[in-house]
């Protein structure tokens, strides 16, 4: 029984099309309130995820449940409680704004149109506005408000801010925040923009071949990494209890970003505090999978 | 949902209305003018049709070639009037789900509250009313305008697609079908390409295979030429068989024969009748010397309101079969 607090969980999720595994071995869970980002490169599989969670597609293998539900029941429930934002932003062309907000009334019974207009209206999007007339910026935001004035306890967002300019981008997070924090909704989005999960997620999931290699609260994701640089030349061993995820070389000699376990002995080493950036980059560049582990010493400083 | 479903098509709709009203006012316009032209043609003093004791008057030759001349519009009319409704189908049913599985917004459509089974639902409902709604007057039109053109009898295969209202059946089978077909092909031309095909080969397929089988056969054997002067249609048999008949074929057979015979069962007593006529004896001297009667094979009017509600009924129920597959097919559909 899942309990209230957790708001999806996944075990051992697999999505197969044909001969390729578009996610594999899933297990996450993401807690209720949070705004969780999923990050991984193209072809990671977080679209798939996102399609699974909002009852689009099937999962292969493993299990799902959304809000304590499984998405591919069809529960009218489920579906007027999560809302999903698809990458492509489908929206009727030849609509016009206002027609697409009669249309998000019709089909959702806790739609919120003052919600919807006072968005569009912040935004300087006409009602009258053909859809097909609308910049690609207006496109995504349009598509967005039809998600939150749904007023749902979980958000699916598949890159809600791809191909948006610096202010639009702005915008759209603002806005985000915002329902997260009207309406108590919690936030699964998947980006690629790496500055918008330090500045709006507290949550981090990374996907890499298909995987997941890294899920867990941003707070303790940053604390529980650190850089580690050798003070003398020639100390290239890492020190035991930790797991090597990138080493970089540069001129100066190399670096190590390590996840901590045990305290470090700090003489030996010079520490620093990486950015989310940078340890999400370092789990993509070295993500295949069990490749985190290859390097992990015990407290003899053997490799396991 | 109905809102929405309309909201898609109404550009479609409309478009289709107009040709509708326009075409209805053709054929209003030609078919009067035909009528009038029968009906000078077979009343005195021309008296024309099969048969008749037409007169070589210029003021009948006129008329006849007025009447004769105007076939090409008729072929036109009865080009448009039987692919009209099935195209509607066709078109409502690729927008309704291959072009937004095309276009992805099928994915903004099954993420709402309501299920993919009521979102198909209207869209079956809504374009199934908008087809009856467009087609049916359009079907009356027709109706009239094939007994006001002559163009033949309503039961034969020209004019029977056109003719009462199994245009109608069409339109809603191709719907179906279009929805059917895009469920699997996804892909809004390629469906409409793949229909047309499959609908192209099964309208012809059951109009020669499975219509002449539906309802029984009917044969006379009067003997000599059936004529009736001045008959109000320009569609005759020239034997025994009533007149609006859809005649199937002609021959002699021997006279111990019981029912219907088929058409193969004929050909070796009538070249025997030929053979005998050949050696310069008259045809009723053979027929009786062969013990030979000769006869025509026919479906009479009579069966022609049977034949559209059979017709019609079978593309409603194989519409109905793939519209059950559909509700199935879109529960576990890849969005």
């Amino acid at each position: 029984m899942i309990e209230e607090t957790v708001v999806l969980e996944t075990v051992n999720l697999g999505k197969r099309y044909r001969r390729t595994w578009g996610l594999q071995d899933c297990s996450l869970t993401i807690p209720k309130g949070r705004v969780a980002a999923l990050v991984g490169p193209n072809g990671a599989g977080k679209s798939t995820l996102l399609r699974m969670a909002a009852g689009l597609d099937r999962p292969s293998v493993g299990t799902l449940r959304v809000l304590g539900e499984s998405p591919t029941s069809g529960s009218a429930n489920l579906k007027e409680r999560v809302g999903y934002l698809d990458q492509e932003r489908p929206l009727y062309r030849s609509f016009r704004v206002a027609e697409m907000l009669r249309y998000g009334e019709i089909n959702n019974p806790n739609w919120n149109m003052n919600v919807a207009q006072e968005h569009l209206a912040q935004l300087d999007i006409p009602l009258r506005s053909r859809i097909n007339n609308l910049s690609g910026g207006q496109q995504a935001q349009v598509a967005l408000t039809l998600c939150l004035a749904k007023e749902p306890e979980l958000l699916l967002l598949d890159e809600p801010a791809a191909a948006l300019d610096p202010v639009a981008r702005e915008d759209l997070l603002r806005i985000l925040m915002r329902q997260v924090a009207d309406c108590d909704s919690s936030v699964l989005l998947s980006t690629h923009a790496l500055g918008d999960v330090a500045a709006v997620c507290d949550y981090v999931i990374v996907l890499a071949h298909s995987r997941v290699v890294l899920s867990n609260d941003t707070e303790y994701v940053l604390e529980s990494h650190r850089i580690l640089s050798a003070v003398h030349d020639g100390e290239l061993l890492p020190p035991p209890g930790v797991t090597v995820i990138n080493i970089q070389s540069s001129a100066r000699g190399q670096s190590l970003l390590v996840r901590l376990e045990l305290p470090i002995d700090e003489a030996k080493w010079r520490v620093e505090r990486p950015s989310l950036e940078e340890i999400v980059l370092a789990y993509l560049r070295d993500g295949s999978p069990g490749a985190r582990d290859r390097l992990r010493l015990d407290d003899d400083g053997n490799t396991e | 949902m109905m809102w929405v479903v309309w909201r898609q098509q109404r550009s479609i709709v409309v478009a289709f209305f107009v040709v509708a009203v326009v075409f209805a006012l053709w054929l209003i316009v030609t078919g009067q003018h035909q009528q009038t032209l029968w009906n000078q043609f077979l009343a005195a003093p021309c008296r024309g049709g099969f048969g008749a004791t037409s007169s070589d008057s210029h003021f009948c030759e006129g008329l006849q070639s007025a009447v004769n001349g105007s076939s090409h519009l008729d072929d036109v009319a009865t080009i448009i009037g039987t692919i009209f409704a099935p195209l509607l189908g066709l078109i409502l049913g690729v927008n309704a789900v291959a072009r937004e599985i095309e276009q992805k917004t099928n994915r903004l459509a099954w993420t709402q509250s309501g299920s993919r089974s009521k979102w198909l639902t209207s869209k079956y409902l809504t374009s199934v009313a908008t087809i009856v709604a467009i087609s049916a007057p359009l079907c009356l039109v027709l109706s009239w305008w094939v007994r006001a053109s002559h163009d033949g009898a309503r039961i034969t295969p020209k004019v029977f697609p056109v003719s009462g209202f199994v245009e109608i059946s069409y339109g809603v089978f191709c719907f179906v079908l279009a929805v059917a077909v895009g469920l699997v092909v996804r892909r809004a031309g390629w469906s409409l390409a793949v229909c047309i095909i499959l609908f192209g080969a099964l309208f012809f397929s059951f109009a020669n295979q499975v219509r002449p089988h539906l309802v029984t056969r009917s044969v006379t054997s009067q003997q000599g030429e059936g004529i009736e002067e001045g008959s109000s249609s320009g569609f005759y048999s020239s034997g025994g068989a009533p007149s609006n008949s859809w005649f199937f074929y002609q021959g002699f057979e021997p006279v111990t024969t019981i029912g219907v015979p088929a058409q193969a069962l004929l050909v070796k007593p009538t070249n025997a009748l030929y053979s005998c006529e050949n050696k310069k004896l008259q045809e009723s001297y053979c027929e009786r010397h062969l013990h030979l009667r000769f006869v025509e094979v026919y479906i009479a009017d009579s069966q022609y309101w049977k034949l559209q509600l059979l017709e019609g009924g079978s593309y409603v129920g194989v519409a109905a079969l793939l519209a059950g597959l559909s509700f199935v097919g879109i529960r576990g559909a890849r969005a």
